[in-house]
Order: structure tokens, then sequence, then C-alpha cells
């Protein structure tokens, strides 16, 4: 009887049909392996934990960013503990709040931003938006334009009061509005200082085309530098010639020690303009041959110069009057009745208000960019009429943006005519210069900075744009009402101060 | 296991890799559509509300799928039918996909939550591998392998191969050996039977000869199969060497000679069927290794993401 195959097929494993409970070399290296990746991804958790460093860098979501680099294991100097205020659930689902409680304001104090806006559109707290643990370059200012447009794309949705007095939707450079600066700015109201760039920009600031005195070859020819410095030039002669002009007066607010190079600083009486146009009154116009010319300190009103005008009036008299040298007669605060006393006094009083007279007369208009006048009005508004009028107050104009942030200095390889525009002189037909007293805005607007700074394109003058345009290359958020003021604006002292093993430490 | 069996294993194949980018695509789209829709943001934030929910939901996918490991252990004990918790294993597996896609963020994050998406990555591809071999290779192995066995026990079955030509080649050149009676099947079946002789069948030179094939060739060859390095394991070469044996021996031996062949052939398939055996389970020396890994990993993250993040 013939085999069946079966059978043949079965005595195969005649002595070995328990074959399947002894371990084959597939399941023994399957198991072998998973017991080695079990230790190993415990030894590689273990090694976490137990490792200080190791445990500091792998509990965060990288590395600090470079100017914290130095608290990058010790997550205390700027996280608090995990909030006890959060519930169960939003402890487990939403974990990163947990760690969103944190300590900027040790070291960052600064003025909140955006009070107008409604509750959750505003970024509270720093890290929405300053985003830390990028890596050690990662810049926490320069931040993606979708901060900004979150709101500012529909702006009225996430104010309080439902409107807003700013454009209402922006949301890229591309659709940024024009400066409001260069919509509203309205020379009559808004310029309070006579001055024409064509005239000063004139060689020898001569004020027909060809010269009425044709201009000597040695002619002054301004340049936008001659006035407008981008550093203060603290060791230089110009600043101590500055100081000492300043006669004791404190310089601190009239010249900045700043070399950054980004804005420039504020064009000076003293440096730019004294030369030409001392504050002076002169003997011709006083009628007084005695008088020599009388050199008057600036910035001072009308009320407060009228006494050192008639201190000065008097002292020049008297020295031209040796006999009036003399001790007085009586007590020195009784008025003497003298007569030559009192010639004296009514011919000082005179020449004073002459003197004061001229100060702050209006120069006739056809004369006013030939003269160079002396008094106040040359220059000044005056906003009362009267005897004792008061000079306008001249607008701080050394940021005209004051929501915006601009670097000059970066800036130096252009032109300065390629954004302000009309400083060149230009004649009228009858070859007299082209020439305001009270200047337009000589900025353009925001089409110029787009020949830079926007997408790249190409245009029948060839490629255009590609230079960064985010929100954050121009704007700040912190304290952007005051452009003047550095780093955390206002409040920018902290609230201890703290040696420096505290500050490395990061102690509260 | 097989994704249908009525259909072709090219069919299966590419169901199986459109039906793990569907099930992706889905979930993603679904995610995707609920950042639409304001409920959550996109991407998704690994730490937000929606990231730490599909984090939960694909902690609880790893530990079901490894739940396969004490079923298999404890089989005897008949928790659901295996072809049904073999189904699950795979279609929540897939749904995994999506799911750590979406709780990463489309990121890697930091090396920890990167080496455990890594692992899961090839912890899930390896499986759609091993399901894939599966889809194809059985069938391959049934057409290619008529003589199969049990591929882990290959080594031990083949020795009775050793045995049965030790006994032919015996039977050929040795008198005394000659007079048993040995049953050996033939290619069809029947019984050899030859008739006992006092003369050995291969005589002079030729039982040198061959005796010298059983020793250098035949005998390694069905002992080790290709590892011994002989020329027997390829067909060609076989089929030369047994056409020479056959016109050394007498007629009457070419049965044998027939069936030694037959021995080297089979000792071939089963070769073959290492090699696809190989195939069919080697992936798992990496889905099995790489799931403890990433349980383990995954764990360590867990906590680490809900204590420190």
């Amino acid at each position: 009887m013939p085999r069946s195959r079966s059978r043949d097929l079965s005595d195969r494993f005649v002595g070995r049909r328990d074959y399947y409970r002894r371990g084959d070399s597939v399941r023994w290296w399957k198991y072998a392996l998973s017991v080695v990746a079990f230790v190993a991804a415990l030894g590689w958790a273990a090694f976490e934990w137990l490792s200080p460093t190791r445990a500091a860098v792998a509990h965060t979501h990288g590395d600090l960013a470079s100017p914290h680099a130095a608290w990058s294991d010790n997550c205390a100097a700027c996280h608090l503990e995990s909030s006890s205020s959060l519930s169960l659930a939003s402890a487990i689902f939403e974990t990163g709040d947990r760690w969103r409680e944190l300590t900027c304001q040790k070291c960052h104090a600064g003025p909140v931003h955006h009070a107008h806006a409604t509750p959750g559109a505003a970024q509270t707290d720093c890290a929405s938006c300053h985003h830390d643990h990028q890596g050690r370059e990662h810049s926490l200012t320069r931040l993606t334009d979708s901060h900004c447009t979150s709101c500012h794309a529909d702006l009225p949705r996430h104010h309080t009061q439902g409107k807003s007095i700013y454009t209402t939707s922006i949301t890229d450079f591309a659709t940024h509005p024009e400066f409001s600066k260069v919509l509203t700015f309205d020379a009559s109201t808004d310029r309070k200082l006579k001055f024409s760039h064509a005239v000063h920009m004139n060689p020898g600031q001569s004020y027909v085309k060809d010269g009425r005195d044709p201009p000597p070859a040695d002619a002054v020819k301004l340049e936008c530098s001659s006035c407008h410095q981008l550093d203060s030039g603290i060791n230089g002669d110009a600043y101590r010639q500055a100081v000492a002009s300043l006669a004791g007066q404190p310089t601190r607010s009239i010249l900045p020690p700043r070399a950054e190079g980004a804005y420039f600083l504020p064009i000076n009486y003293d440096l730019h303009c004294k030369s030409c146009h001392p504050t002076a009154v002169s003997p011709g116009v006083v009628g007084v041959e005695v008088l020599k010319s009388i050199d008057l300190p600036h910035r001072l009103q009308p009320e407060s110069l009228k006494p050192i005008l008639r201190e000065k009036v008097a002292g020049a008299l008297l020295r031209d009057h040796p006999s009036l040298h003399r001790p007085p007669s009586q007590r020195l605060d009784r008025p003497s009745k003298e007569p030559e006393v009192m010639a004296f006094r009514n011919r000082v009083e005179s020449l004073t208000e002459a003197g004061m007279k001229e100060l702050l007369q209006d120069p006739p208009a056809e004369n006013s960019p030939l003269s160079i006048a002396t008094g106040c009005v040359k220059c000044h508004d005056l906003n009362t009429p009267g005897p004792m009028r008061k000079v306008e107050a001249l607008p701080d104009h050394t940021i005209w943006f004051e929501h915006a942030k601009f670097n000059h200095g970066s800036h130096r390889g252009v032109a300065c005519a390629e954004c302000h525009t009309g400083m060149a002189p230009t004649f009228r037909a009858n070859g007299q210069v082209e020439w305001v007293a009270k200047e337009p805005l000589r900025i353009l607007g925001v089409e110029s900075c787009r020949q830079c700074h926007g997408p790249a394109r190409s245009t029948p003058h060839g490629q255009e744009g590609g230079i960064r345009h985010g929100c954050t290359d121009c704007h700040r958020f912190h304290n952007g009402d005051f452009p003047l003021q550095a780093l955390g604006g206002a409040n920018r002292n902290p609230r201890t101060s703290r040696t420096v093993q505290e500050f490395l430490r990061g102690s509260p | 296991m097989l994704v249908s069996s009525s259909q072709s294993a090219g069919w299966r194949v590419a169901s199986l890799a459109i039906g793990t980018f569907l099930i992706t695509a889905a979930g993603i789209g679904l995610a995707y559509l609920g950042a639409r829709l304001g409920y959550w943001e996109w991407p998704p934030r690994p730490s937000g509300p929606f990231g730490v929910a599909c984090g939960f939901a694909l902690a609880g996918v790893v530990l079901f799928e490894m739940l396969i490991l004490p079923r298999k252990w404890c089989r005897g004990w008949r928790l659901f039918r295996t072809k049904s918790w073999m189904k699950l294993h795979i279609l929540i597996g897939l749904i995994g996909l999506p799911l750590v896609l979406v709780h990463s963020g489309f990121g890697f994050g930091g090396p920890l939550p990167a080496a455990t998406m890594i692992f899961f990555l090839l912890v899930t591809f390896s499986g759609i591998w091993g399901l894939a071999m599966q889809q194809w290779l059985p069938q391959r192995i049934l057409r290619e392998v008529p003589s199969e066995t049990i591929a882990t026990q290959t080594e031990q079955t083949a020795q009775n191969l050793v045995i049965e030509a030790d006994k032919l080649v015996k039977r050929l050149s040795n008198v005394s050996l000659v007079k048993e009676a040995v049953r050996t099947p033939s290619k069809s079946g029947r019984q050899a039977g030859l008739a006992p002789r006092l003369e050995p069948l291969v005589v002079g030179p030729a039982a040198v000869i061959l005796r010298d094939f059983q020793t250098r060739q035949l005998e390694p060859y069905l002992s080790r199969g290709r590892r011994s390095r002989s020329r027997l394991a390829s067909r060609t070469e076989a089929e030369k060497q047994f056409q020479r044996l056959r016109h050394m021996v007498p007629d009457e031996a070419e049965e044998i000679v027939d069936r030694l062949e037959e021995l080297c052939d089979q000792r071939r398939q089963w070769d073959t069927l290492k090699r696809m055996n190989a195939w069919l389970h080697g992936w798992l020396l990496l889905h099995l290794p790489l799931s403890v890994a990433m349980t383990v990993l995954m764990v360590v993250h867990a906590i680490r993401a809900l204590k420190y993040w």
C-alpha cells in the first residue's frame, strides 16, 4: 500500500514534532532586538533625566536666543512654576500655557500697548510675539507679519470701540497706506520755522539765478550734511564749540551724545544758524552810534529777553559814558531822582524798546529772503500780536514718522534728494529763486520706500524690490508713540537692581 | 493577512498603498477642516489643545497596537478572533499615521519627539511593508515551492534528505546494502522497488566518482543548501552533473539517480522557501523592536511633555 504524501511530509518532523515550542532564529532575533531596543530606550530616558545638562536642554523647545543664553539651564530665571489657577483639563490640554507665565518684566519693564484692543485680540503676554527657544541666532524682535495682521487686517473687529482712527485693513506692505504725515501735513500751520532749503542750498546763498552780487569763487556752498548730522561728534570741535556757545546751559537735551546714526541730530541754532543769523540788535536800527551790535542769547521768550537787552544796553552806554561810573548818592534800593540818572534810564528804556521792536517786528515780505535779519521773526512765528508777543515753540521734527523707525545710517548709500525732493534751488522766470517761507513736507511717500522694500519685481527700469518689508522692520510695538525713547520705553528701569551674579542667576 | 482573497496580489498591494494614502489624507483633511472652521489653529501646535488631544489619541493607538504582543503570548485565551484582532491592528495602526503628523504639527521637534516620531513612522511603514509582503509572497511560495515545509525547520528536515541520499548512494555502490529493501518514493509517488542483488550496480571508477560526488557535492548541499556554495545550488549545473552520473551508471540505476536529483531539487526549493520566508517575516525584526523602543520613548515623551511643556 503506497504511503500517502501527507505521511511523508509529517515524517520529516519525526522526533521534532514540538518544533513550534522551540525558538527559531527569526523569533530569537525579534525578541533579542526588542530587549535591546527596550533597554536602549530606557537608557536614553534615564540619561536625559539624570544628566542635569542634558535634562535642561531636553526639556526645552530649543536653544534660547543669544541675549538669553546665560539662562539656558535655568528655567526658573524666566518661567514661573505652573500656575495653580489652571484647571486640570487646561493644565493637560493647554500645556503650552502653563509655562507662559514669565517674568520678562524683571528686566524688560515697559508700557502696555493697544489698550483699546478687545479681550483676546491683543497679545497680552510677551511670549505671544517674542518666541524664544528658537535657536541662538533667532531674533526676538523681528516678527512675522501675521503677529500684526491678525488684528490689523480687520482693525475695527479687534477694537473695543469697533472702529479706529487708523487704517482699518493692512495685510502687508503692499497694502500699506500712505504715511499719515504725508497726507495731513499742512505747512501753513504745521511749519513753525520759516526756512527755505532752496535759498540755503544756492551757492553763496544768493537769491537770484546769477547772483545779485555774483558769489565769489569761495562762496559757501551748503550741502545737506552742513547742517544735518548723524553723529554728535562729541569729541569734535563742533561739539566743543556748541557746548561753549551754550554758556553753561544744560547740554543734555539739545546735544544728546547719541551716535547711532539712525536719526539726524536736531538742528541747533548755535551750530547751524548763528554764524549767519545772530540774535542781535544792530546799532543802525537802534540809531545810536555808540552802541555796538548787541548779541543776545537764543531760546528765550521776549519777556525774558527784554531784561537782558536792557542790561546789555545799559552796560554798553556805561562803557561809553564814564561819567556815570560813580557811586550813587543815595540808597541803592530807591530810584534815583538825579537828572543824569533819569536821562540815562530813559535812554536805556527807549533803546531797549527800540531793540525789542526790531527783534519782534515782521520783516517786509519782499525783503525777507534777502535780509540777513537778526530778529526773532526772521525765522520764528509769534503767536499773538502786541508788545510782548511770544515765539511759537518749534515742534520736534527729529523724527517725522513717530510710529515707525528709520535708520538714516543704513540708507546712507542713497542720495538724500532721492527721498527728500525739492531741496535744490529752482528759479522763477525773473531769475529770482523759487522759495516759500513755509516749506511743504520734503519727504516722499510710501511708494518711494516700495522701490526697494517689497517683493522683488521686474519693472521697465529693471529689477526692483526684494529688500525685507515686514511690519517690524519699520514699526515697533512697545512705546511706539515715543520713538526717541530707548528699549523698554518710559519704564525701562527694572523693578529691582541686581548684582551681576544675581542677574546671571535670574534672581527675582 | 490577505486584504482580499478574491483579488490579485498586485491589486491588494496597490489598494493597501492607496488606502494608506487615503486614510492619511482624510485625517489631515479633517484636521485642516476643523482649523478652517476655527476650532483650532493651523498648522496644529503640538502643545495646543488639539495637538495634545491628538497626542492622547495617538498614545491610545500605540498602546492598543502593543496589546497584540500579550495577545500572542496568551493565544490560548482566544481573546477575539485572530483575524479580527489583526484587522483592528492594521486599521488602527493606519489611523495613527495622520494622527502623528497632525500631533507633531508636521515637524520633528526636539531629539526625543523626533526619535519617537521617526520610530513611529518606521514601525508603521514596516508594518505596511510586511502586510504587502503577505499579499504577495504566500501565493508565490505555493507556486514556486511545491515541496513546502515549515520554513524554520528546513535545516532539520534537510537531514532526512541527507540520510536518504546516503542510503541511495550506498545501494548503488555497496553489496551489503543492496540486499536491504529500501522504500524510496519516486517522483511519481511510486515505489522504486529495486530487486535485491548480490552485485553492486556501480563498480570501479564510477563508484569512486559517485562516492566523491556524494561527499563533496551532494551531502554538503543537501545539508546546508546554498550556504554550502555547492554547484548543485544552480538548477542548470545540477542537471548537468546528474546527466553525467546517468551516463556513468547502468540503466537500472538511473531511477536512483533521478531520486537523488529530486532530493537536490527539493533542497533548492527549501532555499527559495527560506529566502521568501525571510522577506515574509524579516520586517518583524524592525517592526517589533522599534515598536518597543517607540512605546518607551512615547511614554517618556508624554510624561515630559505633560510635566514640562
